[in-house]
């Protein structure tokens, strides 16, 4: 993914709507949930369309394409979750059986990240015990640590650049 | 890059975007700036997967004792200077 720059302009449309799979894969992901078996037909859609109304002249470049896709992902993703809305007041659909290999791949970040995590210093791994393993508000870890909230950001952002560090290591 | 990463001002988004503690608007507004801001991006992603891994695994595990005993208490001299900067 890259912002669209001039240079980006003078690609065939497919090219430079490609450039931003992963993002738009990230958002999608993120809003209907990674383990959504429906997020890859939701992103080659997004794709899809962004490329039809690139070619037929309805993107005039009046914003970044950047912006064009975010706008169609945004409106692609509320139109999916107000149609499975609509289907799971049917027929909820049981979730999708976990692939052992995943499992396995799971297990063995896992075990990375809390060696990583076992070795930052207290402070940093207070933050991130109470930030996002056990899911408190950031006013609400601030309040338990007795640090601002700005604070409780600042240690969490650092405390996650140390475990990729050691997790590229 | 890393120069520029570390110059953007969403960059504060980053932790409360994935926590969804961000509003509506300044959620769209996020989305909307990473999908033209590249290093941005890089680092949600990149903080989404570990947030992720700790939310899923056991990087707290119980038998460590962490969970069960939980972290230390902040000090009352911590617990005082954070409500005496609450209250200016």
């Amino acid at each position: 993914m890259s912002p669209m720059t001039a240079q980006d302009k003078k690609l065939p449309p497919d090219e430079a709507v490609l450039q931003y799979r992963n993002v738009i894969s990230f958002r999608v992901r993120k809003a209907l949930g990674g383990s959504n078996p429906d997020w890859e037909d939701v992103v080659n859609e997004i794709l899809t369309q962004a490329v039809e109304k690139i070619k037929s002249g309805e993107f005039r470049g009046d914003c970044s394409v950047g912006t064009f896709l975010y706008t169609i992902t945004s409106r692609r993703i509320i139109d999916y979750i107000r149609q499975k809305t609509r289907v799971l007041r049917h027929a909820p659909e049981p979730l999708p059986f976990p692939d052992p290999h995943d499992e396995v791949e799971s297990r063995e970040r896992s075990r990375v990240i809390a060696e990583a995590v076992a070795g930052l210093k207290p402070k940093f791994r207070d933050v991130l015990y109470f930030y996002y393993y056990k899911e408190l508000s950031r006013d609400e870890v601030a309040r338990k640590l007795g640090i601002t909230p700005r604070r409780v950001s600042e240690r969490a952002n650092y405390a996650i650049k140390l475990i990729r560090k050691k997790i590229r290591s | 890059m890393a120069e520029n990463m570390s110059k953007c001002p969403y960059e504060d988004f980053i932790d409360r975007y994935l926590k969804n503690e961000l509003s509506g608007d300044e959620q769209a507004e996020f989305e909307k700036h990473y999908f033209n801001c590249e290093s941005c991006f890089t680092r949600t992603m990149e903080t989404y997967e570990v947030v992720k891994m700790i939310q899923d695994g056991r990087a707290f595990d119980d038998s460590a004792g962490y969970a069960v005993d939980g972290p230390r208490p902040a000090s009352r001299w911590r617990r005082f200077l954070a409500v005496f900067k609450r209250r200016r």
